[in-house]
């Protein structure tokens, strides 16, 4: 039973990746593909996440912490950089 | 699962390098490369290696695409 | 049962994610495709680090640090992003394009050019195939890998295998690989001169245009910031526990200071303090090297400090002094690098 959710969560996960991958590939504006990249992002902490409770180990946990935490900056410095603001 | 998940990354991996080559938006080439390191360091904790993945994301979530999104100003800057 | 609980949950969560790449993917405007990307993915997440958290009761103090920081981090960068794609629509009718390649309809002669380079990419592609199939995936380790897995927790009472093989057993290359970080912050020094930059009050041509950073980024920089130092600390002193160290710990620093930097345009960096710093933690990581030399076995021995327990905090020798050490290095050359390069 746990298994089966784990898999189909994990194809619900994997499905959304290839939507945004389609839109990173399809998108008209830069800020569309930007976009995309910051909600990769975001599904990327949650796949680690899930393989940590899969493997059950609690050290792959840091790594999404880090990409928690300083995502933020490449998306930050892009939008100053559309603004001309650096 | 675990298998085609990885298999997915990788390709992700490839599209996202392809991608950042051929782009004419540098802005977006250079967001498609951060991609890459994302999903490389993906693949990294699904082989097992945790040190190798956090050094991946420090360094390719940020400070990465900061450097390139800087000289691209400095270079397009020069150019106007 | 609570089981079931954590099972629904992560279940909602991974159905939200998905309905976050549809909208991404079908919704017509760059404005609804960043809501929709941003209101679902983060709420999947939480709902997914919920579920886990059914699980595992022990990880909850980690999950719930994730899901602050995404909480935190991920409608600010969208607003600011929001922000951008509606400035640069309004100042010039179109989104400028930076077009760095040149016409590509110019010549046959560049169409050849892609089908040469074509074949030379799928030529290596086949090489690596053949060698990634036919590798064959070893059952035990090698002999030097299994002498390091055993004495690193034995000799040098470390649990984290690899930062015990990068700082004492490997510390050489580590202080080489160090060298080659300052080498590259002074080469970095010596071409992008400063005076480049000028003050604010010398206007280029579009260039210095420095406008103020709105007040939700700002405030979100200023929570962000102190937090990004602490897990630095965290992960440079957990370097020889868990996964982390020195140069990751580093990283993060760096990208705390740059992060103070791009929210508030005016903050200046204190370029002295920190290459003092840098210069004294690079001095010192000698140092404790040749002490190792004096009083231990060899250079950068890590038994100048008390082994202590096993899994213990201060544990492992100097390894958390080398930790430490070349995280402050790092920290301080990669942001002194950074700033250099702003234009």
């Amino acid at each position: 039973m746990g298994e089966i959710i784990l898999c189909a969560a994990a194809a619900l996960i994997f499905f959304g990746i290839v939507l945004g991958v389609l839109r990173l590939i399809l998108g008209r504006t830069a800020v569309d593909r930007i976009a995309a990249v910051d909600m990769l992002t975001v599904m990327s902490i949650t796949l680690i996440a899930l393989y940590a409770h899969f493997v059950g180990r609690a050290v792959y946990l840091d790594v999404a912490l880090v990409y928690g935490a300083l995502s933020f900056l490449a998306v930050l410095a892009t939008a100053r950089y559309l603004e001309r603001g650096f | 699962m675990n298998g085609l998940l990885l298999y997915l990354l990788c390709f992700s991996i490839l599209v996202s390098g392809i991608l950042a080559v051929s782009l004419r938006n540098l802005l977006a080439a250079v967001a498609s490369a951060g991609l890459a390191s994302l999903f490389a360091a993906v693949c990294y904790i699904f082989l097992g290696a945790p040190d190798v993945a956090m050094t991946e994301a420090s360094i390719g979530s940020g400070l990465s695409v900061l450097i390139f999104l800087y000289a691209v100003r400095r270079t397009s800057a020069a150019r106007e | 049962m609570i089981e079931l609980v954590g099972g629904v949950l992560i279940l909602l969560g991974a159905a939200f994610h998905f309905s976050a790449g549809l909208g991404m993917f079908r919704m017509p405007d760059v404005y609804t495709r960043m809501q929709a990307a941003t209101k679902a993915s983060t709420l999947g997440n939480t709902l997914v680090l919920a579920g886990i958290a059914f699980f595992h009761p022990g990880w909850s103090l980690k999950l719930i640090v994730i899901v602050y920081f995404v909480f935190m981090t991920n409608p600010v960068s969208s607003h600011a992003l929001a922000r951008a794609a509606h400035a640069i629509r309004n100042s010039m009718g179109r989104t400028p394009v930076v077009d760095a390649l040149r016409d590509a309809r110019q010549d046959r002669q560049r169409v050849m050019w892609r089908i040469l380079v074509a074949i030379v990419v799928a030529s290596f592609g086949l090489i690596f195939a053949t060698v990634a199939i036919s590798h064959v995936e070893q059952q035990s380790l090698r002999p030097l890998a299994e002498s390091y897995v055993r004495l690193v927790p034995e000799a040098l009472r470390a649990p984290n295998v690899v930062t015990g093989i990068l700082l004492t057993y490997r510390a050489f290359d580590t202080l080489g690989e160090v060298a080659v970080l300052f080498m590259v912050a002074a080469g970095v020094g010596l071409v992008l001169t400063s005076s480049e930059r000028g003050n604010d009050d010398t206007p280029g041509p579009g260039r210095r245009a420095v406008t103020q950073s709105s007040e939700i980024v700002r405030t979100g920089a200023q929570v962000l910031g102190p937090l990004t130092a602490i897990f630095a600390a965290y992960i440079i002193m957990n370097g020889h526990l868990s996964a982390g160290g020195g140069f990751q710990g580093g990283a993060v620093i760096a990208s705390g200071i740059v992060l103070m930097l791009l929210a508030s345009p005016s903050y200046q960096l204190d370029l002295k303090f920190l290459s003092v710093a840098e210069s004294a933690a690079g001095v010192l990581f000698v140092v404790s090297g040749i002490a190792g030399l004096l009083f231990a076995g060899g250079f950068l021995d890590n038994r100048i400090l008390p082994l202590g327990q096993f899994g213990a905090f201060f544990s492992a020798g100097a390894i958390p002094l080398l930790s430490v050490l070349l995280g402050v290095k790092v920290g301080c050359e990669l942001s002194v690098i950074l700033d250099r390069f702003r234009p």
